[in-house]
């Protein structure tokens, strides 16, 4: 009998050890990847054209997040996108030569929509320059040795046994629409360790992951505003670079249809009266 | 059609063609004042076969077609190809030197205007009985062409946002055509023809 009772604590015991292990212990990861958004069906490296690169002052610049999304939990949620891009946009609202800086939802970014989405996008929020921000965060559980007291059942809300570790990587990679060339690029990286008990473990790492975000964003902006001095640099002394002011008109030949079919009806009738 | 004005037609095509190759091609093509200014000339040319949209270049393609079929069999397709060669140098020429705002201009218009201009005048010489719709027709495109000057606002174009019509392109083809118009039906001119 003392066997049999022996037996089943030990059976209870490894039963009950086992909500340690509610959790994966695999990575799981969030992405959103700048080379499958504009390359999609890419199989060689893309040919680059020898084209200037033509800004007009001020710059119109778009931002947005790489459409993309996450196993499991989903992508990083749109509001939560929104408020790391107002950062962005905070941050470079002083500067005279940039005129105006719109973030672009994500519902307007089709994954895998390449450059020519992007061409759709630029045209429809009016912009010239736009900064796309890609994402891949990867998130590992572990247990620590204090798990086994979650078969105390109040263990489990009281007992720190799970361990989770979130790395964060964000680049922003700016475009020049037209010419679809990279003027410059920027990361920003994070990683968040924490502790958690079991039954709070899924609002523990929604708001670690979250702070991974944001400081990956907080160490990317002052990348990006050097990076964006840098670019100010080069462009005096690259050919392939033109700044111009934005006072210089675009202008275009046009005759609209009603005025065409008009000249061509001309046109048909003199030809059939005298030809 | 090709038979009657072969270089008409093949301008019209290239356009539409051009209009299907994307932006990046549109815009290394175009009249654009700095890189004119940075030695690419050959867009002094180009800019006048590349748009802004396919609906863009459809419309210049068609003005282009039906004025050159007024224009060319009047005025031969050798010469004519000549003259439009001349035109779009001239009026890019124009652009760059009397209208130091524009920065771009894509649209073959202007050499539309100057095949209108050309056409119409030739066959005010010659088609005594059409003059009366010739007359309406000047008035229509002279109208238009001070509405967009003086109104600022385009009537019926086609163009995108942040594009205005470059109503300076169509005069300066309306002069370019009636200069050569008048240069051609000059004593001269009509002596060594005769």
């Amino acid at each position: 009998m003392k066997r049999f009772l022996t037996l089943v604590c030990a059976a209870a015991l490894l039963a009950l050890g086992g909500c340690g292990s509610m959790f994966s212990h695999n990575g799981t990861r969030q992405a959103g990847s700048i080379v499958d958004y504009l390359y999609p069906d890419a199989k060689e490296a893309p040919q680059m054209e020898p084209t200037v690169t033509r800004l007009r002052l001020p710059v119109r610049v778009g931002i947005a997040f790489v459409p993309g999304g996450g196993n499991a939990g989903g992508g990083l949620q749109e509001a939560a996108k929104t408020q790391l891009l107002e950062r962005v946009k905070a941050s470079f609202s002083q500067y005279d030569y940039i005129g105006s800086i719109d973030i672009i939802p994500s519902a307007y970014l089709r994954p895998r929509g390449g450059f020519d989405n992007l061409d759709q996008v630029a045209r429809m929020f009016n912009v010239d320059v736009i900064a796309l921000v890609s994402y891949d965060q990867i998130r590992f559980n572990d247990t620590n040795r204090l798990a086994v007291l979650y078969w105390t059942v109040v263990g489990a809300y009281l007992i720190k046994g799970d361990q989770y570790d979130v790395q964060t990587m964000v680049d922003a990679a700016v475009f020049d629409v037209r010419s679809r060339k990279l003027l410059f690029r920027a990361p920003g990286t994070s990683q968040v360790k924490g502790s958690s008990t079991l039954a709070g473990y899924s609002r523990e790492i929604r708001g670690a992951q979250a702070d991974g975000y944001v400081q990956a964003v907080d160490q990317m902006i002052p990348q990006l505003q050097t990076q964006l001095a840098n670019f100010k640099e080069r462009a005096r002394s690259d050919p392939g670079i033109q700044v111009v002011g934005r006072n210089g008109e675009r202008g275009g030949g046009a005759f609209g249809w009603l005025g065409a079919l008009l000249l061509a009806g001309v046109a048909w009738a003199i030809g059939r009266r005298h030809v | 059609m090709f038979k009657r004005a072969p270089v008409s037609f093949t301008l019209a095509v290239l356009c539409m063609l051009l209009a299907g190759t994307g932006e990046p091609t549109a815009s290394a093509l175009a009249w654009d004042r700095v890189a004119i200014l940075h030695g690419e000339l050959w867009r002094l040319w180009t800019g006048h076969v590349v748009h802004f949209s396919a609906s863009h270049a459809g419309v210049d393609a068609l003005v282009v077609a039906s004025m050159g079929m007024a224009a060319e069999p009047l005025a031969g397709s050798r010469r004519f190809s000549q003259l439009l060669g001349a035109g779009a140098l001239l009026i890019s020429l124009g652009l760059l030197v009397l209208v130091p705002g524009l920065q771009e201009y894509r649209g073959a218009s202007g050499l539309a205007v100057l095949s209108a201009v050309l056409g119409g005048q030739l066959a005010w010489k010659r088609y005594r009985g059409s003059r009366q719709l010739l007359a309406c027709a000047a008035l229509a495109l002279a109208g238009k062409t001070f509405w967009e000057a003086f109104a600022s606002t385009a009537g019926f174009v086609e163009l995108p946002a942040g594009v205005s019509v470059a109503w300076q392109a169509h005069v300066l083809g309306a002069l370019v055509g009636g200069c050569v118009a008048a240069a051609l039906y000059a004593p001269q001119a009509q002596d060594n023809r005769g």
